[in-house]
């Protein structure tokens, strides 16, 4: 049984079919990229599959059991995290006040889920930032503190939307550092991306969307090659690897 | 069982009283739409605009209907004043700040007429005020049933400017969506300050036509003030047609419901509305669902 | 630096405590004045309820007078019908004022509308609950009720002198004071906050807003309704228009916002400055003409809002806003 199964995902907004017919798996401990040109439909599967949107029509297994249309609350208690475009915190709070109530999901207890957060944030080497507030915080230091409100809520599949967009290349060797370690540690990825060498070098599997379609799904190098991926890709800016 | 004249004429009643809600949640739902604010001193502008018609007549005996022609300008400079003053200041604070500002305002302008016009219960005597027209075996106040048709011509020239206006879509765009109103190079500070001054206007139609027919006290508009909050939210927070619609929908259940209940329980049949209302289409009869 | 643990803090508190606890004790206080304290305790106590739902989780409320309502009502209502001990009656307002809430709350919260539903609702309820109470006689109708005088006694919450409520509306007060203290350093607190400051970021976590928001509200119902009680066993009298009317509900609010919304002093703060200001400006000024001091007091809360957006707390510095960590 695969850990997280998609089925004949369907979702439209007015007249426009944002997803047809989705259908794709991951695989306990697999880092799947996710990658299509704008208004593929990338972020509207990962609000399907949160929670935030309910499909049309499909179905969306976690373990075998169907969590589509559930409350994004409860997807997350059952351990599927997502990290939003534009980073969604609390703004009056600080960085450490935003991990530890992530944290408080599994750690009720304040004091231990403070030592929790501050764990976390020196991983992420955000160690000292824990007092700032995070409307103070650059766009890239917004997005480290998405991933580690993630981390704390000890979730079994991370669903990273565009978390290397604006990030310096140090950075976001970093971050594939951070990625490659935690699924180690037994956590699963699906990850949308647009920046090419990040997607080509982690993923274990490519999904390409376009038009709310799958259009391939195999391996880096087997979708790299497709012609119809490529044709996808003729007139937009991209560098395959 | 209640006889089929009586029930006409609560209807009749409840569409005149209906029209004026309508007018008057029309500014607010507006309001409640661009500037995403509860604007509680409503209530108050509706208030002064009464009192200002009172004074017209008894001091120059103007009739309150020809009032409204230099009432209209007069509310729409204040609401605009009192915007640019004391709203565009806190237009990004939070908006229980907001909310208490504008409490400040009406508790300010309620004491203000207090202070000038004392408590005492005002009513304006026009030669025509008991006269009554027929229609059939119902008979309509000759003041009740201009009011009606000038509030209903207004809300709906108010409609159409809204639609088939450049103004009407400036309003609409800055509304749904400020950001994008920005980019396509709409003022939105103007537009904001001219919605509210509009608000206020539709008060100061309003204000003449109850004056002729509805006591005028310094309280007064917080009456009207809680019937807007409940037409607004049964039309559908920022929905124009629905605040007109739901205005009537609201006269026409206070005066209907009067007949079955003792008249000062009425209001209760209104919660009634509006809880079904929540509890079936919460946007509104309009509105539109999230998620 | 109002924070966790902070000995300063709680030192000063405690003296504060310490203060009111031996002021008629020590100072001769006229009937009048003591009446003042008596009421400056009170709205604190009802702001205090108030921010827990408004403040921390920032469910705007501007219809409290209901469940303050509610309270004074039932406690009063059974007692004059069927003898019931006041205190009892107390938590069966208190009771009942859960419930209410409970039940506007999920009509608003239901659908995750707009935050601003749940403002006009409370709103709409609460002048509800006036024009009902009006009209039925068998509640006491527009007259309102009035708390019957048997004897002096503690058990029957009724004194003569005005001392005794003194230091029932303070207890009353300390013991908010120290629960909104505990909620805001629990889990509980930090959920309300992070509801408060960007709900869909708070699903994102796995926090059950809606389970929460309900409790806020029921919570907050509950503690203003006992306030609704105290109420009308000291002024003897209640009617409609006093306990439910929109001008409670809108005083409620205007301490915690003023002294700062979301603290846990905020609203106490809020109220020891602005409740005897208006008193002062009321004996000045009310004498002449009616209004004016009120013109005066709505003049202030505007230049407030305008001027001191985060209220008296936020005043004095980031150091006192429990925003931030310690």
């Amino acid at each position: 049984m695969s850990l997280l199964q998609v089925e004949n995902l369907n979702k439209s907004f007015g007249g426009l079919m944002a997803v047809r017919n989705l259908s794709f798996s991951v695989e306990q401990g697999e880092i799947v990229g996710i990658i299509g040109p704008n208004g593929a439909g990338k972020t509207t599967s990962f609000g399907l599959m949160t929670g935030f949107l309910a499909p049309d029509a499909g179905s969306i297994l976690f373990r075998g059991q169907p969590i589509q249309g559930k409350d994004p609350e409860e997807i997350c208690r059952l351990g599927i995290f997502r990290t939003f475009q534009l980073a969604q915190s609390f703004p009056e709070l600080t960085v450490k006040e935003n991990v530890m109530i992530a944290a408080l999901l599994h750690q009720p207890a304040v004091r231990l889920a403070e030592r929790e957060a501050e764990k976390i944030l020196a991983r992420m080497g955000m160690a000292g930032k824990g007092a700032v507030q995070t409307r103070h915080l650059t766009i890239p230091e917004k997005k480290r503190l998405e991933l580690a409100k993630g981390l704390a809520t000890r979730p079994k599949v991370m669903l990273l939307d565009e978390v290397m967009a604006g990030l310096l290349p140090t950075e976001i060797d970093s971050a594939i550092r951070l990625i490659a370690e935690l699924r180690s540690e037994g956590i699963t990825f699906v990850v949308i991306e647009h920046v090419m060498r990040v997607i080509m070098s982690i993923s274990d599997r490519i999904i390409v969307l376009h038009h709310g379609e799958k259009i391939a799904d195999g391996t880096p190098k087997e979708v790299s090659t497709q012609p119809n991926v490529v044709e996808a890709y003729l007139g937009e800016d991209f560098l395959f690897a | 069982m209640v006889s089929l004249d009586l029930f006409l004429q609560a209807v009749v009643y409840g569409l005149i009283m209906g029209s004026i809600y309508a007018l008057t949640s029309s500014g607010l739902t507006l309001i409640l739409g661009v500037l995403k604010i509860i604007n509680v001193s409503h209530g108050e502008f509706l208030m002064l605009s009464m009192y200002a018609a009172y004074y017209l007549f008894q001091g120059f005996q103007i009739d309150p209907f020809l009032a409204t022609f230099l009432i209209l300008p007069i509310l729409f400079f204040f609401g605009a004043f009192t915007f640019y003053f004391f709203i565009r200041p806190i237009l990004k604070a939070p908006e229980i700040n907001q909310i208490l500002l504008t409490i400040g305002i009406s508790i300010f302008l309620q004491n203000l007429a207090l202070a000038l016009f004392t408590a005492d219960f005002r009513t304006l005597e026009l030669s025509y005020s008991q006269k009554t027209l027929a229609l059939g075996k119902i008979s309509i106040g000759v003041p009740h049933f201009a009011a009606f048709m000038i509030s209903i011509s207004v809300t709906m020239g108010f409609y159409w400017v809204l639609k088939n206006t450049d103004l009407g879509r400036s309003i609409r765009a800055a509304a749904q969506n400020r950001e994008a109103a920005i980019l396509f190079g709409i003022n939105v500070d103007r537009i904001y300050l001219i919605t509210f001054s509009l608000g206020a206007a539709c008060l100061g139609v309003a204000g003449p036509l109850l004056a002729t027919f509805y006591y005028v006290t310094p309280t007064v508009g917080t009456v009207f003030l809680l019937t807007s909050f409940v037409v607004v939210i049964l039309g559908g927070m920022g929905n124009f047609l629905g605040a007109f619609f739901g205005g009537l929908l609201i006269g026409l259940t206070e005066s209907v419901g009067a007949i079955f209940m003792p008249g000062s329980l009425s209001p209760v049949l209104t919660f009634v509305v509006l809880i079904v209302i929540l509890l079936l289409k919460p946007e509104g009869l309009f509105g539109k669902r999230r998620r | 630096m109002m924070g966790r643990g902070n000995w300063k803090f709680f030192l000063g508190l405690s003296g504060a405590l310490l203060l009111l606890i031996l002021l008629p004790l020590t100072f001769k206080i006229s009937s009048y004045s003591l009446h003042i304290f008596i009421m400056v305790l009170y709205f604190s106590y009802l702001s205090s309820a108030w921010n827990l739902l408004g403040g921390f989780a920032g469910q705007h409320s501007i219809g409290h007078s209901a469940f303050v309502g509610l309270g004074a009502y039932t406690s009063t209502f059974l007692f004059l019908q069927i003898g019931l001990n006041p205190w009892i009656g107390m938590v069966l307002g208190a009771i009942l004022a859960s419930l209410a809430g409970l039940f506007i709350g999920f009509l608003s919260f239901h659908y995750r509308l707009r935050g601003l539903y749940f403002v006009l609702v409370t709103i709409a309820f609460a002048e509800i609950l006036a024009i009902l109470f009006s009209n039925i006689r068998f509640l006491g109708g527009a007259s309102g009720l009035v708390v019957p005088l048997k004897e002096e006694s503690l058990w029957l919450f009724q004194f003569r002198s005005k001392v005794p409520y003194y230091y029932i509306i303070l207890t009353m007060l300390a013991l908010n004071i120290f629960f909104c203290y505990w909620v805001r350093w629990t889990r509980l607190g930090y959920y309300l906050m992070a509801i408060r400051e960007n709900e869909d970021a708070a699903r994102a976590m796995g926090i059950r807003v809606m389970d929460y928001k309900l409790l806020a509200t029921a919570l907050s119902a509950f503690l203003s309704a006992l306030g609704g009680t105290f109420y009308a066993q000291y002024t003897y009298f209640i009617d409609p228009l006093t306990v439910f009317g929109f001008g409670l509900s809108i005083e409620i609010l205007i301490y915690p916002i003023v002294g700062g919304v979301g603290t846990v002093l905020g609203p106490v703060i809020g109220t020891f400055v602005l409740y005897p200001f208006a008193e002062l400006i009321r004996t000045l000024l009310g004498a002449r003409t009616a209004g004016i001091h009120l013109m005066v007091y709505g003049a202030i809360l505007v230049a407030i809002m305008i001027l001191a957006p985060r209220g008296i707390v936020g005043l004095f510095g980031k150091r006192f806003s429990p925003k931030k960590e310690k």
